[in-house]
């Protein structure tokens, strides 16, 4: 596995790959600016499967560089971990926006890192599993043959709708929250009605494009300037925002289910796919009973899953 | 700078050998970021472009909050950090006189915090 690490600072860097190294990472590069990033990654050559980024830089910064590696097509879906000392929450939620996997704090503890890169590594395996199931589906698909290569409840990633993270990114957005940040947050899930009649009718491509249309549909309605979406699985969305006054805004609802009749989703035929949505109560934890940050995915879940559903993906134990 | 790694460190041994090697040059370095951080505080009381002389003084103890407590120094690490939100927020819009003046302490706790290290 190959890393690109960037950071200004010359010292954190050696740091950086000391760390790597106990880890045994020992394939990576090391740069000192966006500029001399983009100059390795725009040469024809580079390949790197994971990208190590401090925020705080001159010229480019570790968001806009993320944002940048994100752009490039090959680098679409390979982990990028911002390591910084930038602990306030716009920069935290600006890294998830961004693309953004993970989010380590500076000072690092090594083997810490490690353990955030072994699961880098693993997303990477994933990807390129992937890659070779998407390749063995078009495969299947010029000869006719349909096959499923996800489940009803599988948390699939959606991609290339601004703001929308990975289940997985969004778990590491919400551990990386303070108590009073947690405090000042709010959540709501969305789910698409009989979703699994949906699920048994629809080819994955077509569920992928509902979803993905869903999540558009959410992420404009919501109306706020600073949120984040997940798609959790079983026709599930999680919303985590701001907290604000009036947070009990029956319009929202409203909203995204006009935003999503006017997208108008659709089968690969070109037949119409109604697709109707439901929303939970707003949940928002008050800062001195926060408790576990997951709850902000996990309480609106299970309002919007019916008892035979609620399984929520990958639910992770915090202490 | 750009390193290939390829390192051939014995496992373990390299995390522990960088930070040796940061810290010999971060404890060399001390002293010359001491000394500019004074001038820059004093730069910025005397009405010389306040603004820059604090986004300068934040880019120095961003660097050492980043690294000091990896390298032993973990209450110096700490003022450099609380400096630094400090100082971004008294160059903020809105920002008061007072919250300037709280920002300009706390970078007289970072150099006091230096003097005790390189001592």
């Amino acid at each position: 596995m190959r890393l690109l690490a960037v950071d200004d600072d010359e010292s954190a860097l050696e740091l950086l790959r000391g760390a790597l190294s106990d880890s045994g990472y020992n394939n990576h590069v090391a740069v000192t600016s966006g500029a001399e990033a983009l100059d390795i990654l725009n040469k024809p050559h580079a390949s790197f499967d994971v990208f190590l980024l401090d925020i705080q830089m001159p010229g480019i910064d570790g968001i806009a560089l993320c944002e940048q590696i994100r752009a490039m097509p090959r680098y679409r879906n390979a982990p990028v971990v911002m390591i910084t000392a930038m602990s306030e929450r716009h920069y935290i939620e600006g890294a998830f926006a961004a693309g953004a996997m993970d989010y380590v704090n500076k000072p690092f503890d090594p083997m810490e890192l490690g353990v955030r890169i072994g699961m880098a590594e693993k997303l990477v395996e994933q990807a390129r599993l992937a890659t070779e199931a998407r390749s063995e589906v078009d495969r299947l698909k010029s000869s006719g043959t349909q096959v499923m290569n996800f489940d009803v409840a599988d948390p699939v990633a959606i991609e290339d709708v601004p703001r929308v993270l990975s289940y997985l990114a969004m778990e590491n957005y919400l551990l990386r929250l303070t108590r009073r940040m947690i405090g000042q947050s709010e959540a709501v899930a969305f789910r698409i009605d009989s979703f699994d009649l949906l699920f048994s009718r629809a080819t994955p491509t077509e569920i992928y494009d509902i979803l993905s249309d869903t999540a558009e549909a959410i992420v404009s309605g919501l109306k706020r300037e600073h949120h984040l979406v997940t798609y959790c699985g079983n026709g599930a969305f999680v919303a985590v925002m701001h907290k604000q006054s009036g947070i009990h805004d029956p319009d929202i609802l409203v909203t995204v289910q006009a935003l999503l009749d006017r997208i108008q989703p659709c089968y690969s035929d070109g037949s119409p796919c109604p697709v109707s949505l439901r929303m939970g109560e707003i949940h928002a934890p008050r800062a001195w009973i926060a408790g576990n940050p997951l709850k902000l995915l996990t309480v609106p879940l299970k309002s919007v899953l019916s008892d035979k559903d609620n399984g929520v993906p990958f639910e992770r134990e915090v202490a | 700078m750009q390193n290939a790694a390829a390192s051939t460190e014995k496992h373990g041994d390299a995390f522990a050998q960088s930070v040796a090697a940061v810290r010999t040059r971060f404890l060399a370095t001390l002293d010359e970021r001491g000394a500019e951080l004074d001038v820059l505080m004093e730069l910025a009381d005397a009405g010389e472009d306040p603004n820059a002389c604090f986004k300068r003084a934040a880019g120095i103890v961003h660097k050492i909050s980043g690294v000091a407590q990896t390298l032993g120094f973990p209450e110096l690490g700490q003022l450099a950090a609380t400096a630094e939100q400090l100082m971004t927020a008294a160059v903020a819009p809105g920002a008061s006189k007072s919250d300037f003046a709280t920002a300009t302490r706390s970078v007289d706790d970072v150099v006091l915090a230096i003097e005790a290290a390189i001592a």
